[in-house]
């Protein structure tokens, strides 16, 4: 008398899929032969993967794709995806009013990191990054501001793109800064109670005004090594804000 | 160099239906297939050969995407319309067509890391550790969101084209 032999959904799948080694693929057939509900329960699953086989084809061949030309031609390919651009517009639009800055803290790009060190701290009275003015503004709005929400002292502005919580734990937030001729992004990640910039692109076009994040490669490796959630919503955010960056 | 060309293109059908299942959005789609390719050709000296593209190339996709969300804190709409699916009749043309998005809404309506699972297994035919390794998870947690995938998909399609002609 055998053992009775548990056909749950992950087994059923896995014998679907091939993914069974021989041994377990005979004691599965064994097991549906007395299983009714694990019978119905497969051909149900096998029924919807061909419906979605089905239809949801591989699309034709386009003729005359512009992009499969492109490819061929050698001619290059946008580099900025559209979705990244047409959310940059917004967040321009959102910046619009803002005159020209010369951003003080203008770091040289970074190179590519193979961890996301840390560029700068940015305190109070730090002048890491050049320019004390500058730095005020970009630690008041570091702690302070909303995404989305440009912080302007004279010419000069600050916009947070984005919140998130990386991977150990730390809150980071990407930033952008502006002016007329002078534009950067940035990833700044909160430790130990202050605000250190681990990343730094300041190759950004000023006529595009705030990037949304991704734009930049250089910060969307760094934001793939920083790993950790996605985009906080804004009620978390602004709760965050009110308790000063300290966890729950 | 026109070797990694040519492969790149013969994938884009391929490439375009990973990304609509995985942007819910046709413009998206789009979009995040181009950024993908754009990538894959600046980074083209980086990728091994005999290693998979479409598996480089799906893990690209998905990056691009996981940044697009993280910085616009969105959700995509569902597809605003699926292609219309020719038929030999008016009415089978009706059915096929509400069978077209009732499937595509069933697979629309999972979270975005069982609607992956089901794009590159079932969709793709890809193994588990194969779609474990674009998806940068253990095989392990494949299996379970395979799993719970397929159960609501079965609940929602498991029936059959039947149920919907009954229906009509």
């Amino acid at each position: 008398m055998s053992e009775r032999f548990e056909l749950n959904d992950e087994l059923l799948c896995a014998y679907m899929d091939n993914e069974l080694d021989p041994e377990m693929r005979v004691r599965v057939e064994q097991a549906l032969i007395d299983d009714a509900g694990a019978r119905v329960r497969l051909e149900r699953m096998r029924v919807a993967d061909e419906r979605l086989k089905t239809e949801i084809p591989v699309p034709a061949v386009q003729p005359d794709d512009p992009l499969s030309e492109r490819i061929l031609s050698g001619k290059p390919v946008p580099r900025a995806s559209p979705p990244t651009r047409r959310w940059a517009v917004a967040i321009s639009a959102l910046a619009a009013g803002i005159s020209g800055v010369l951003m003080g803290f203008v770091l040289a790009r970074s190179q590519k990191p193979e961890e996301a060190p840390v560029v700068a701290s940015v305190t109070s009275t730090s002048t890491s990054l050049s320019g004390a003015s500058s730095n005020s503004l970009l630690i008041a709005t570091l702690e302070n501001g909303e995404s989305g929400k440009a912080a302007v002292e004279g010419a000069r502005a600050v916009q947070i793109i984005l919140t998130f919580e990386s991977d150990d734990g730390r809150y980071c937030r990407a930033f952008g800064a502006r002016d007329a001729s002078a534009s950067a992004e940035g990833v700044a990640c909160r430790t130990g109670g202050q605000w250190q910039v681990v990343a730094w692109d300041g190759t950004a076009d000023p006529d595009e005004g705030f990037h949304a994040a991704g734009a930049s490669e250089l910060l969307d490796d760094v934001m793939d090594r920083l790993g950790g959630s996605p985009a906080l919503e804004v009620g978390d955010e602004r709760e965050l804000i009110e308790r000063h960056w300290q966890a729950n | 160099m026109p070797e990694f060309r040519r492969e790149l293109v013969e994938l884009l059908p391929r490439l375009r239906r990973f990304a609509s299942v995985l942007t819910r959005s046709h413009d998206d789609a789009e979009d995040v297939v181009q950024a993908a390719v754009e990538r894959a050709l600046r980074h083209a000296a980086s990728w091994q050969q005999g290693s998979r593209l479409d598996s480089w190339l799906y893990r690209i996709m998905q990056n691009l995407w996981r940044d697009e969300l993280r910085a616009h804190r969105r959700r995509a709409e569902p597809l605003e319309s699926h292609a219309d699916i020719a038929g030999a009749d008016g009415r089978d043309v009706t059915v096929r067509h509400i069978q077209s998005n009732e499937a595509r809404r069933a697979l629309d309506e999972l979270p975005e890391e069982q609607r992956l699972v089901i794009a590159l297994v079932v969709l793709e035919g890809m193994s588990y550790q194969q779609t474990a390794d674009i998806l940068e998870v253990p095989v392990g947690t494949v299996m379970s969101r395979l799993a719970r995938a397929r159960a609501r998909l079965a609940a929602s399609l498991g029936e059959g084209p039947q149920r919907v002609r009954a229906a009509k």
